[in-house]
């Protein structure tokens, strides 16, 4: 099985620590992973801007790069969601039907395709898990709070339990947006802020030593607020707690 | 071309292709008991629930509950003693203080009460003019969900006009407190009967 | 028109209060999530409402057709209005039969839409909005900032003095049971006085020809049943088909909208009262515009019930008035743009689309899917807030290429390490206003994977 790693364009050049994480978890659990490095980016950011029509040319290189391989993992389920749920604006030929149907978000990978029940993972401490938004409503990684009776499962937190010494905090809101939303984050900055700082504060106020996503971008976003106010929390993507040996 | 002709043609080149719609099952509680269910949820509402025996008692209730020198109106036809509909007149019962009338339909889940115009006396604004409502309403006729309510209701055959009735009015608009008595009933009382 | 943004910043500007507003409609999306949680079938009924709605649209010409000769039957006269203008005359019109100069009113977006209010005063009618909300606003001479809880921005303090001027309650009262019993009084004279009532309607039943109605005030009951002549103005897209249908509505539509199992009362009026006279007015208004454009049609299943801007985290903390619109929030968002897209067009950007209006949408509307549709379509027609078309070409086509990429991210990296900090250069000004950049690191993931490519060998 040939895994390609696919890591967002900010993640790439902001948060490398993140994805070697990524990459070095896959590698852990026995996976014949690959980073194409002609990869570019999931077209998301213009396409949520309105210009999907401007993206075509991401879309139909991103195909073009991770066709060959059986699964295409990436650690944002942010970007899985577009491929799989904004590709439609292309022809679905085969690769592209391929492609959009292999791509996964890590913790989909681990959970469904790898069935993982352990994790030789440690990290002794409090943590709150910020639901990020696409991954959640649109990857479907955990039930909504919105939705009713049906199995409350996270992969997440399914993950997270796995990892020895860790505790979860539980927040008043425990699927609320952080408010990052891509360009909306620059369009309307007092709410995007605001949502920010209401998130952090919900974390914050339940002891959390270390909010944890499985999205880099929502956490960027949270970590800008956290830095500029000297709010004594940290934050980091769920595959560096997954890859941690206890430090 | 008149509205009514240019609405129509417009849906007719706009409209979807034919979308089928659904049977929907008859949903009921999952609750046991429904009279408890009933009464639960129409307490939390801000109701209060009086069971009897005998609808014999049902006067006595209402005089435990409500000063006998005021102004009552009762649809009741076994309600001796108190004012029925004189006049069709509606402003005529503006200073009802209490106004009795019978419940057809009980429903569990929310509480409703379904009342038609037949049960006021044809004074359809009975229920809201009057300060407080009494509803008397048979513990037979309870339901669990509003499936079950609208399957005993069929379609409408004498009454121009019926209303679900789940509590006194109620407002919430001024931040959000909970004000019972808006511009209806300040209180209503279900009297239970067998 | 000022933009979302704009508006959404001066809402923040009294933080304390942006948290007041985001709480009240908190709670009541907690309240609503309790009261779901209670029914398991919930899931089975949003499909099942979907299902009813979408069929009703695929047949609308002929349900309306049904609806219109049950009615009449009934007694009902039927009025049909293709915009707000013709709505507006034939209210007026029947208002000028029977010389009334007094109308009061329940709960109507509609009628909002149509801006019948101003529309009546101009003609020297006497209009009074009778539920508690919207007699508020209307004293203001504000509109609803919320489809269901119209007052819902205003502090109690601030409808005490209102009322104190309006109502001559004490000064300084605030308390809302006593402000409650002076607008009851103040309505209880108008209910007596107007000749006429109109309401909006929640459903309409095509097998018989009724106009349902809900409310918790008893506002709407009052105005139909004391007044001789009821006026029922219903968009098109209101209709059911079976009388049945409603059970389906009414378990959704109250535990949406405030979490209580049912509205206090849920009115069915099938004819007039005795003497009396009944009209229904079908309101299409761009609705037979918004059907025909796939993509958004089924934006027309909403029964209004609110909970998409209970939930809204933007909603909730830039209030409705930010929206400019009839309808905020975002089945606004993705309503008004139909109607005037240069105006409205910026709507669908104020949104993180985060998807929880659409998860708890009681009909199943895909709001934050329709959101993203109209953005694409703000862009196509050149408009501002699409963002401009070349550079996102040029973007896009750098986007696709490795070289341009690459070369592009190692230049944003360097120099952030050049300018650490909270400097404000590039686009990014608006970031940091309030937020500090990513610390750069050192190297990349990419050159980091080239390494350990290299030394791999």
């Amino acid at each position: 099985m040939k895994v390609g790693l696919f890591i967002p364009c900010y993640m790439d050049q902001f948060y490398p620590q993140a994805a070697i994480a990524t990459y070095k978890l896959l590698l852990k659990l026995g996976c014949d992973v690959e980073y194409p490095e002609g990869q570019t980016c999931c077209g998301q950011p213009l396409a949520n801007a309105g210009n999907e029509a401007a993206s075509r040319g991401s879309y139909l290189h991103f195909v073009t790069m991770f066709e060959k391989y059986d699964y295409i993992v990436a650690p944002s389920g942010s970007c899985v969601y577009h491929v799989r749920h904004h590709f439609d604006t292309l022809d679905q030929t085969d690769a592209v039907k391929k492609v959009r149907a292999k791509t996964l978000d890590l913790t989909e990978f681990l959970l469904d395709v790898l069935q993982i029940s352990s994790l030789p993972a440690k990290y002794p401490h409090k943590v709150g898990l910020h639901q990020s938004c696409h991954g959640l409503r649109g990857l479907h990684l955990a039930t909504s709070s919105e939705l009713v009776n049906k199995p409350s499962a996270s992969k997440l937190h399914e993950l997270l339990s796995m990892v020895e010494g860790l505790t979860l905090v539980e927040l008043d809101r425990k699927d609320e947006c952080c408010g990052f939303g891509g360009t909306f984050s620059v369009k309307e900055p007092a709410i995007s802020v605001k949502m920010g700082k209401d998130r952090i504060k919900d974390h914050f106020s339940k002891g959390a030593e270390v909010i944890t996503a499985g999205d880099m971008s929502c956490l960027m976003h949270l970590e800008g607020i956290i830095s500029r106010q000297n709010i004594p929390i940290k934050v980091i993507h769920i595959a560096e707690i997954l890859n941690a040996d206890g430090i | 071309m008149p509205s009514k002709e240019s609405i129509l043609s417009k849906i007719k080149a706009n409209r979807p292709n034919l979308w089928p719609l659904p049977d929907v099952p008859i949903f009921e509680t999952l609750a046991t008991d429904k009279k408890t269910l009933f009464i639960q949820i129409l307490e939390r509402g801000g109701s209060k629930v009086h069971c009897i025996d005998d609808s014999t008692q049902i006067h006595q209730v209402i005089t435990t509950h409500f000063p006998e020198d005021k102004r009552m109106i009762s649809t009741l036809p076994t309600l001796e003693g108190i004012e029925g509909i004189t006049t069709l007149h509606p402003d005529f019962y503006e200073g009802t203080e209490v106004a009795i009338i019978e419940g057809l339909i009980g429903v569990a889940e929310n509480g409703a009460l379904w009342v038609t115009e037949n049960e006021l006396g044809n004074v359809r604004v009975l229920p809201f003019i009057a300060q407080h409502l009494v509803m008397v309403i048979s513990e037979k006729n309870i339901v669990g969900t509003m499936h079950e309510a609208y399957k005993i209701l069929g379609l409408p055959t004498t009454a121009g006009f019926g209303v679900f009735i789940a509590g006194p009015s109620k407002t919430a608009d001024i931040e959000q407190s909970l004000v019972i008595g808006a511009q209806g009933a300040r209180s209503l009382l279900v009297i239970l009967t067998p | 028109m000022m933009p979302h943004a704009q508006k959404a910043a001066i809402f923040n500007k009294d933080e304390a209060r942006t948290d007041w507003h985001d709480a009240s409609l908190w709670m009541v999306r907690k309240k609503r999530d309790f009261a779901v949680s209670e029914i398991p079938e919930w899931e089975f009924l949003r499909e099942f409402a979907s299902d009813i709605k979408m069929h009703t649209l695929s047949k609308l010409d002929d349900y309306l057709e049904a609806f219109e000769k049950a009615a009449i039957q009934n007694g009902a006269i039927v009025h049909w209005a293709a915009d707000a203008k013709e709505h507006n005359d034939i209210v007026l019109s029947i208002l000028n039969k029977h010389q009334a100069k007094k109308m009061v009113k329940s709960k109507s977006m509609l009628t909002e839409e149509c801006h019948l209010n101003e529309f009546l005063e101009l003609h020297n009618i006497e209009v009074i909005d009778s539920d508690l909300g919207e007699r508020i606003i209307q004293m203001l001479d504000e509109p609803p900032s919320h489809i269901v809880l119209p007052a819902i921005h205003l502090k109690k303090e601030e409808i005490g003095e209102l009322f104190h001027r309006e109502l001559h309650t004490e000064k300084g009262a605030t308390d809302p049971q006593y402000l409650t019993e002076a607008a009851r009084h103040h309505l209880r004279e108008k209910f007596h006085t107007a000749q006429v009532a109109l309401t909006g309607v929640n459903f309409g039943i095509a097998e018989t020809g009724e106009v349902v109605v809900c409310t918790n005030e008893g506002n709407a009951d009052m105005g139909v049943h004391l007044t001789p002549v009821q006026i029922h103005s219903m968009g098109i897209e209101k209709l059911i088909p079976r009388r049945s249908d409603l059970a389906v509505f009414t378990r959704l539509l109250a535990r949406s909208a405030t979490g209580q199992p049912v509205t206090v009362f849920t009115s069915h009026h099938r004819n007039p009262k005795p003497a009396g006279e009944m009209h229904i007015i079908l309101v299409d208004n761009g609705r037979t515009e918004q059907l025909g454009k796939p993509d958004f049609r089924s934006s027309l299943k909403c029964i209004r019930c609110g909970a998409c801007m209970n939930t809204c985290p933007i909603y909730r903390r830039s209030g409705g008035h930010s929206y400019e619109t009839t309808i905020p929030g975002p089945i606004g968002s993705i309503l008004t743009p139909g109607i005037d897209l240069k105006k409205h067009g910026q709507l669908p950007f104020a949104s993180t689309l985060c998807g929880s209006c659409t998860d708890v949408c009681p009909v199943k509307i895909d709001i934050h899917t329709q959101l993203y549709k109209w953005r694409q379509i703000v862009s196509e027609a050149g408009l501002p807030e699409g963002g401009n078309k070349t550079m996102m070409s040029i973007m896009g086509s750098g986007l696709a290429s490795p070289s341009f990429f690459h070369r592009l991210g190692n230049i944003g990296r360097k120099l952030l390490r050049i300018f650490p900090g909270k400097e404000r250069f590039l686009s990014f000004t608006v970031w940091t206003k309030d937020r500090d950049l990513p610390k750069a690191p050192v190297e990349s993931f990419r050159e980091w994977y080239a390494k350990q490519a290299k030394d791999a060998k």
